[in-house]
């Protein structure tokens, strides 16, 4: 009896039931298309910054670099054969360079890794060098020019480009090979590097420098005058830049100089994974105190000083849109409310005959409650679908979302100011560089940029969220209609005309 | 079957109070036929109501089978008119999105019969009141007669005790009208039923038994045929003549 009055009434007022099922659809299909994007946003977020600095790692330490320290800005000193006095060789000596030098970032000890690693909440720290090499050849002229500063000069003056790459030395210790660069990098061919290469002169390329410069598996690269045998090539993202060529933290370590010193048991970039989301900014108050002149970044930070457009439709989502779905919803419950009752007073004669047949009012309660959570639950079904569709639409009518993060000195992107391809413009006498094929590569003055494309993924969770939704507004709309039904008393109820 | 005793029912309307029931005194024996007629607005739907536990008195007893509805609480009072009053109404009052027999089986829902047997029962009751061929009707599709039966049927099929019948021939012509109360005589001889038919129809309440007056809330009692008017007689001494009342104003 009460599936059949249920399913006679609702077909009897089937245009008001289909009015309350749209308004309730709709408020259910706008908050799950509002958190898919809010999810898909988050995800592109995540992206964004695990392509940075790696998958698991939580917080970048990094440190200001000292005055004068940049490698390849205007005081750097070339290291003419091997000699670091900066002794001028005769005129006319051709010189071979190759100089793996720190590049916008200060340096760290090694030992501050350790201590990192043991702090409390931590579950792994890692140290890393960023590192560029860079290659030249000049002859030195006759006069008595300086001897310092990029380029070669060739008897008239004329500038041939220096060539470059980005060198990452990697700790490949323990568990910390899971953070760092490297861990997001995609394995082409070849092998990635293993703790048994933590001082074999062995190197991981990436696969669009290998392509760029003829390398394969089994090749060798110059880093630093030391030949690395290449073991294996990984791809990455291009838009996140990544280095060119991954060799052990230790041979970087003995290989690299900053400022002229060597960088032997130095690093300029701490990566930590701290053992839950929870005690992420603990972990970062801790190395904070621990190491009180770096910079200590975690993702939440990085995360505000994302800007371009997934940080609009971050806010777009979690302002406007939030606010947006929980209108409409409230509106549909008001509305289905409402309906719901005016339905209820038109019926208050064949509810008072039901009662004066013996129904308890719990009953005829039951039954406009029922009543009401079925169309509610209609309404759900079509709002899980609208915000399918809704999602669906957003993955695949939306522009790729671009993300930068601001460069600034000591930022906790590996790095520091991460090295992108630029135009030239370098040199003493400024001017640009017939580069060529050649890729030159400066400190950055430009912010990086990421593109995601956005997805917007329904969650088992926003549907079950539906669904409480759906039952909510039944529960809220019937509620209210069979509390006016029980009120009545029989005789009142049927006293009224209709 | 009842005995009401000093039972009155007052409304408020605006600042004044409507006095719908004034000091009734009625006994209603088991199996009786009363009729209760008189101008509308003077109080005779307000006593069926009372009969039927639909309202409360404002004060007074109402004593059916020696239980006072008016003290017994609200889910009592249900539990007594699922399984022993049956009501006919002026306008029907089928519920219009049910089937003849579905509406009939209305009635046996809070008596949790068995689907199959609640079933059976309404087929029969259909069938008494000679409408077997339209149990799958709605409501809209019979004539007003047609209603009125499947109206009798339902109020029926429980078997109860009490038939109240609030102008069950209002809205039908004469010769349908005819036809109910024929029917309504045939069941109440063929169920034993006491039964207390409210209307304003000379005609309609001449059938019954004793036939009261309502006027201004008060009830007389106007004629008494019953077998056992004299025992009952003796016991009447308070269905004396109504005294002058003012007239009620709802």
């Amino acid at each position: 009896m009460f599936l059949t009055y249920l399913r006679r009434e609702l077909r009897r007022r089937a245009r008001q039931a289909s009015i309350i099922a749209l308004g309730l659809a709709l408020g259910i299909g706008l908050v799950i298309t509002v958190t898919a994007l809010s999810s898909g946003v988050k995800s592109a977020q995540g992206d964004v910054l695990h392509s940075l600095y790696g998958q698991d790692t939580d917080i970048t330490v990094t440190k200001t670099p000292a005055a004068g320290s940049f490698g390849g800005g205007a005081g750097t000193r070339f290291h003419f054969g091997g000699s670091s006095s900066g002794s001028r060789p005769k005129a006319g000596t051709k010189v071979n360079i190759d100089n793996l030098t720190s590049t916008g970032l200060g340096t760290i000890s090694g030992s501050d890794v350790t201590s990192a690693g043991k702090l409390r909440n931590v579950a792994a720290a890692a140290g890393g060098l960023t590192l560029s090499d860079v290659k030249d050849s000049i002859t030195i002229p006759s006069s008595s020019s300086s001897s310092g500063g990029f380029g070669g000069f060739s008897g008239s003056g004329t500038f041939h480009a220096p060539t470059s790459m980005t060198v990452d030395g990697t700790d490949l210790s323990g568990n910390a090979a899971a953070l760092g660069p490297l861990s997001t990098a995609k394995l082409a061919s070849g092998r990635t590097l293993d703790s048994g290469d933590a001082n074999a002169d062995v190197a991981v390329v990436d696969s669009d420098y290998a392509k760029s410069s003829k390398l394969t598996v089994g090749s060798t690269v110059t880093i630093a005058k030391t030949s690395f045998k290449v073991v294996g090539i990984v791809s990455q993202s291009a838009s996140t830049d990544p280095p060119d060529v991954y060799i052990p933290l230790a041979r970087a370590q003995a290989l690299g100089t900053s400022a002229g010193k060597s960088l032997k048991g130095e690093v300029n970039t701490i990566y930590v994974a701290a053992d839950s989301a929870q005690n992420i900014t603990t972990v970062s108050k801790e190395i904070s105190t621990l190491m009180p002149s770096a910079t200590v970044t975690n993702q939440n930070d990085l995360a505000k000083q994302l800007t371009g457009s997934v940080a609009s439709a971050s806010s777009l989502a979690s302002n406007l849109g939030r606010w947006l779905s929980i209108a409409v919803l409230v509106a549909a419950f008001l509305l289905a409310s409402l309906l719901t009752a005016s339905a209820v007073s038109r019926r208050v004669r064949e509810f008072g005959t039901l009662k004066a047949l013996g129904w308890t009012s719990r009953r005829v309660v039951g039954q406009v409650v029922g009543e009401a959570i079925t169309i509610g639950v209609i309404g759900g079904i079509i709002g899980v679908g609208l915000g399918f569709l809704g999602s669906t639409l957003v993955t695949h009518l939306s522009s790729p979302l671009t993300a930068s993060v601001s460069p600034t000195t000591g930022s906790a992107t590996p790095g520091g100011a991460r090295t992108f391809t630029g135009g030239g413009g370098f040199g003493p006498g400024g001017g640009s560089f017939p580069g060529g094929a050649n890729r030159f590569r400066a400190a950055a003055s430009t912010t990086p940029t990421v593109h995601v494309h956005l997805i917007a993924p329904v969650t088992a969770g926003a549907i079950a969220a539906a669904v409480i939704l759906a039952i909510l507004g039944g529960l809220i709309a019937g509620g209210f209609g069979g509390w006016r039904a029980a009120r009545l008393r029989p005789a009142a109820a049927l006293a009224r005309v209709e | 079957m009842y005995k009401l005793t000093g039972v009155t029912k007052d409304y408020p309307k605006g600042r004044g109070v409507v006095h719908a029931l004034q000091g009734i005194d009625l006994t209603i024996e088991d199996g009786e036929w009363l009729a209760i007629q008189g101008p509308t607005g003077h109080g005779k739907s307000t006593l069926l109501q009372m009969l039927g536990g639909l309202d409360r008195p404002t004060s007074g007893s109402i004593l059916f089978d020696g239980e006072d509805l008016a003290e017994l609480r609200e889910s009592q009072v249900t539990r007594v008119r699922a399984e022993s009053i049956g009501f006919i109404f002026q306008t029907f009052n089928l519920v219009p999105t049910l089937s003849a027999q579905e509406n009939v089986e209305a009635a046996l829902v809070p008596l949790h019969v068995p689907t199959a047997e609640r079933r059976r029962r309404a087929e029969s009751a259909l069938a008494d009141v000679g409408l077997a061929d339209r149990a799958r009707h709605l409501p809209s599709e019979l004539s007003g007669g047609q209603q009125q039966r499947v109206a009798i049927a339902r109020a029926l099929v429980k078997e109860p005790r009490v038939l109240l019948a609030d102008e069950p021939t209002g809205n039908l012509d004469e010769g349908t009208r005819d036809e109910i109360i024929g029917l309504l005589e045939k069941l109440w001889r063929d169920h034993n039923l006491t039964m207390v038919l409210v209307t304003h129809d000379s005609m309609v309440a001449r059938r019954a038994e004793r036939i009261g007056i309502m006027k201004n809330g008060r009830l007389t009692i106007k004629q008494d045929t019953r077998a056992r008017t004299t025992a009952a007689a003796a016991g009447q001494a308070q269905d004396a003549p109504a005294a002058q009342q003012p007239t009620p104003t709802a």
